[in-house]
């Protein structure tokens, strides 16, 4: 992150509110840091704002209230909640933040599981998808898209009543919403996990909650393989982008013939290019998934 | 996969008869040419043969543009209370078009139907067009209609298109997408797919339909529709029934007459009739070709395999058949190549229809190299729309 506060700084901005900060992680312009709010273990997140490009500002400051915004009306289990810490404006050195909390999650994210060579069996690659599409029905009921689903942001917890744990949604699209991004060419979200209608010019036009079944899809392909369906390692953007739109994947079956044909079968389907041939009811998905476990 | 009779003109005991064949498995009946109250001694009449038979009643709404026309052939059409004539503005309106699918669920609500065909309009050039649009919000509104009248049946939208709309990759991707992501769906959909709109219906070729990019946008919109959880059923399909099958339709339709066999809007509209009636043909599974019985008396002694092996065929050994058993043994014919052809798996599926289309091939060839006169170009290129729809389905289908 740009201008990653000193944490001895952070620590005595906060010190009436946080306890015993350390740092756990960064991206973009957030770091997330665990404390203690009122006595309870909470990641703590800080937003860095730009002081220089107005529009930049706004649309940071924008995106974190539509980030707050999304999980108060999202909660549930499959959600990361809010915590104790309200958003606030801090000023470090001159530099401006926003700090908020979120509950502390005991876990590991998919993406660091698949470095390991992980291989999940059955019982846990349904329960991953169930929880996707319940998250994703949840942020369908709201009128948001998440737009950034990926290993990154599953967090798998030890916990067999709540397995899976979603996070981020920092990017999350309101449907008929103002858009916050001034440049219509940007397209938010992490290249290898977008679906192939983000790259069509009008696309927030026709976007809906099926490029988050795209997404979902692709991250329990990747998360059941340990390999992308679509990016090859090493290659350049525009190839990807490109294997986005044009490469269909090999089957689930093909790296997984362990697992049942009926579940490889929904994963690929999610995974389709054109969003009719993604199954759009989440429901009867839900239950095809249900019936496999 | 369902076979339903395709209602028409001069249905006589034609239906009872198919159901006692067991080839098909009920009727949609057409409201130009089935009274209201006809409906209910005429179900009674299907029961008592077949008591799980389907019975459907396609309003026909989408002639609507044509009533004001003075040539207009809209036989009993004007007698149900739902029909008026329409502009095409007046449609623009929301309010319209609910009214007319209320007054189209109160006028069938009380028929014994076993499903509930709900009414749309015809779109004729392209998905992105005023009628399009209209369509939609008929599509849109049809279950929150018919949920109005508290009735338990599942209610179809009807889908009725000319087969340039699918020609258009571009504008048929996006209208599947909208069709599929419907917040209150119908249970499923009728589908038509018509070739030509006012010309005169034997100006309109075979190949209009029999085309490679129609027939595989057909089979994606059963493809699409059926794997989001809609019933497909598919009026007029006739012989390309196993492959809307294949690609996840669950009915498909034909009937004794030509017109009933393939769909233009240029049945409501007055043309030039009159003369002979059509010859009697047979349908040979191997040929997926209708011949006349000469034609098959003469090359069933070369290439038995022309026959196709049916009960119906001892119709045909005694000469020319009564007009009436044509289509009893169209059914039987396609009933069978149904049965035979699809399968769960859709890969299977579509590998078993690509062996159908090139034995057929083989069969052609086989034909013309006894020196028969089988138009072998013309249906070479009839094999070809096949095959090449097949794999253009794939493609489209990303299988």
């Amino acid at each position: 992150m740009e201008h990653l506060s000193d944490i001895k700084q952070l620590q005595d901005s906060l010190k009436e509110k946080v306890d015993k900060l350390s740092y756990l992680a960064q991206g973009g312009f957030k770091a997330v840091y665990k404390g203690y709010v009122h006595e309870r273990l909470e990641a703590i997140k800080v937003v860095y704002i730009p002081g220089d490009i107005e529009e930049e500002r706004i649309e940071l400051i924008g995106r974190v209230k539509r980030e707050i915004e999304a999980l108060d009306k999202c909660n549930s289990p499959e959600f990361v909640q809010l915590g104790s810490l309200p958003p606030e404006p801090i000023n470090i050195n001159g530099i401006d933040y926003i700090i908020y909390s979120e509950e502390y999650l005991d876990g590991e994210n998919l993406r660091s599981k698949v470095s390991k060579n992980y291989k999940p069996d059955l019982s846990e690659l349904v329960q991953l998808t169930k929880t996707l599409l319940k998250a994703i029905k949840l942020l369908k009921e709201n009128d948001l898209i998440h737009r950034d689903i990926k290993p990154d942001n599953a967090i798998k917890l030890k916990s067999p009543e709540r397995p899976f744990v979603i996070l981020d949604l920092g990017i999350a699209f309101k449907i008929h919403g103002t858009a916050l991004t001034r440049n219509s060419m940007f397209r938010p979200g992490t290249l290898p996990y977008m679906a192939p209608e983000m790259f069509n010019p009008r696309f927030r036009e026709n976007l809906d909650y099926r490029s988050d079944m795209y997404s979902a899809g692709v991250t329990v392909y990747e998360y059941a393989s340990g390999v992308h369906p679509i990016r090859k390692r090493g290659e350049d953007a525009y190839t990807t982008m490109y294997r986005i739109l044009k490469t269909q994947a090999q089957p689930l079956s093909i790296l997984r013939p362990d697992l049942p044909s009926d579940f490889c079968k929904i994963i690929d389907q999610l995974i389709k290019k054109l969003p009719a041939l993604r199954p759009a009811s989440i429901q009867m998905l839900l239950k095809k998934v249900k019936e496999l476990s | 996969m369902k076979l339903f009779a395709q209602h028409g003109y001069g249905p006589g005991n034609k239906i009872i008869n198919g159901l006692k064949d067991n080839a098909i498995d009920g009727v949609i009946f057409s409201a130009r040419y089935e009274k209201i109250e006809k409906i209910p001694g005429d179900a009674k009449d299907i029961n008592s043969v077949s008591s799980h038979a389907e019975i459907l009643l396609d309003p026909e709404f989408y002639a609507c543009f044509y009533a004001h026309q003075p040539d207009a052939k809209l036989g009993g059409l004007n007698e149900w209370p739902y029909f008026s004539t329409q502009r095409r503005s007046q449609l623009e309106s929301s309010e319209t078009v609910e009214k007319i699918l209320a007054d189209t669920f109160d006028t069938v609500v009380d028929l014994p139907l076993t499903s509930i065909i709900a009414p749309n309009i015809f779109i004729p050039r392209s998905f992105n067009s005023i009628e399009a649009v209209i369509a939609k919000n008929f599509i849109r509104k049809t279950q929150q209609l018919f949920k109005k009248t508290g009735d338990k049946r599942n209610v179809f939208a009807t889908l009725a298109i000319d087969r340039d709309t699918l020609l258009d990759q571009t504008e048929f991707e996006a209208f599947l997408n909208d069709i599929t992501a419907l917040d209150n769906p119908p249970d499923g959909f009728y589908i038509i797919v018509g070739g030509g709109i006012t010309d005169d219906r034997t100006k309109i070729s075979r190949s209009e339909l029999i085309h490679a990019d129609v027939i595989a946008g057909w089979m994606m919109l059963n493809f699409t529709l059926s794997i989001n959880g809609f019933k497909v059923i598919n009026g007029f399909s006739d012989i390309l029934t196993p492959f809307l099958g294949c690609a996840g339709g669950y009915a498909g339709a034909t009937g004794w007459w030509s017109n009933l066999r393939m769909f233009s809007m240029s049945r409501y509209i007055n043309t030039v009739s009159g003369g002979r009636l059509p010859t009697i043909r047979y349908l040979s599974n191997a040929l997926l070709n209708r011949i006349t019985h000469d034609e098959r008396r003469a090359f069933v002694k070369l290439i038995p395999e022309i026959n196709n092996g049916l009960p119906r065929d001892s119709d045909y050994e005694g000469g020319e058949p009564e007009r009436k058993v044509e289509v009893l043994q169209s059914w039987e014919a396609i009933s069978h190549l149904n049965n035979g052809n699809i399968v769960s798996d859709i890969d299977e599926s579509l590998q078993s229809l690509e062996n159908m289309v090139n034995r057929s091939e083989r069969t052609y060839t086989n034909l013309a190299g006894y020196g028969l006169p089988v138009n072998r170009e013309a249906n070479r290129e009839y094999m070809e729309a096949l095959m090449e729809s097949i794999q253009a389905f794939r493609k489209n289908a990303e299988i």
